[in-house]
């Protein structure tokens, strides 16, 4: 599932965005996980630069 | 992956260590339905909620010591998929704390299963 987002956006994507709902908008994703430096976070938060920002699909393992 | 040394690690923690509880996830065939699973995951994060967890359970719990493994790639149905195994001076705490982070890896590892 991790690889099907993958396939769809590439692996690493530019976008601009000041906070997580944004960045949500503007890559058309309703339901993900977002991680900015490894840490799940919510829509308010806002990234800066040099974040490590993962968007995924909601987790299913273990 | 061997259960035993998961053990013997977590047995040499301490020599009041009198209980070791171990869970493991195994792959299910579903009725014959399944050929197995691909697991997945974000190697960064896994690593630091593992290493969270372990950290937040000794704290949490009155335990010596916990043990976290999920294996990664294709597997089939009745191979060993995850291990969490935790140490304790007995088994009621052990029992709690294992139960604990299993529902815990569950809800916060970056890991995905795809059906095969």
């Amino acid at each position: 599932m991790f690889a099907k987002f993958r396939e769809m956006f590439g692996k690493e994507v530019d976008v601009e965005a000041g906070t997580v709902g944004e960045l949500l908008k503007k890559l058309g994703i309703e339901d993900a996980v977002v991680a900015v430096n490894l840490e799940v976070v919510g829509e308010d938060f806002r990234i800066r630069e040099g974040d490590e920002v993962a968007v995924m699909p909601r987790f299913n393992g273990g | 992956m061997s259960v035993d040394r998961l053990v013997e690690k977590l047995n040499a923690i301490s020599p009041d260590v009198g209980a070791v509880v171990v869970f493991t996830g195994i792959v299910r065939s579903e009725g014959g339905k399944l050929k197995g699973l691909e697991y997945e995951t974000y190697t960064k994060m896994l690593e630091k909620v593992v290493d969270d967890l372990k950290g937040e359970a000794v704290r949490r719990f009155p335990v010596f010591g916990v043990e976290i493994e999920q294996k990664l790639g294709t597997f089939e149905p009745g191979e060993v998929t995850f291990v969490v195994a935790v140490a304790g001076r007995h088994r009621q705490e052990a029992f709690e704390a294992c139960r604990w982070v299993v529902d815990e890896f569950k809800r916060r590892a970056p890991v995905w299963k795809k059906e095969l």
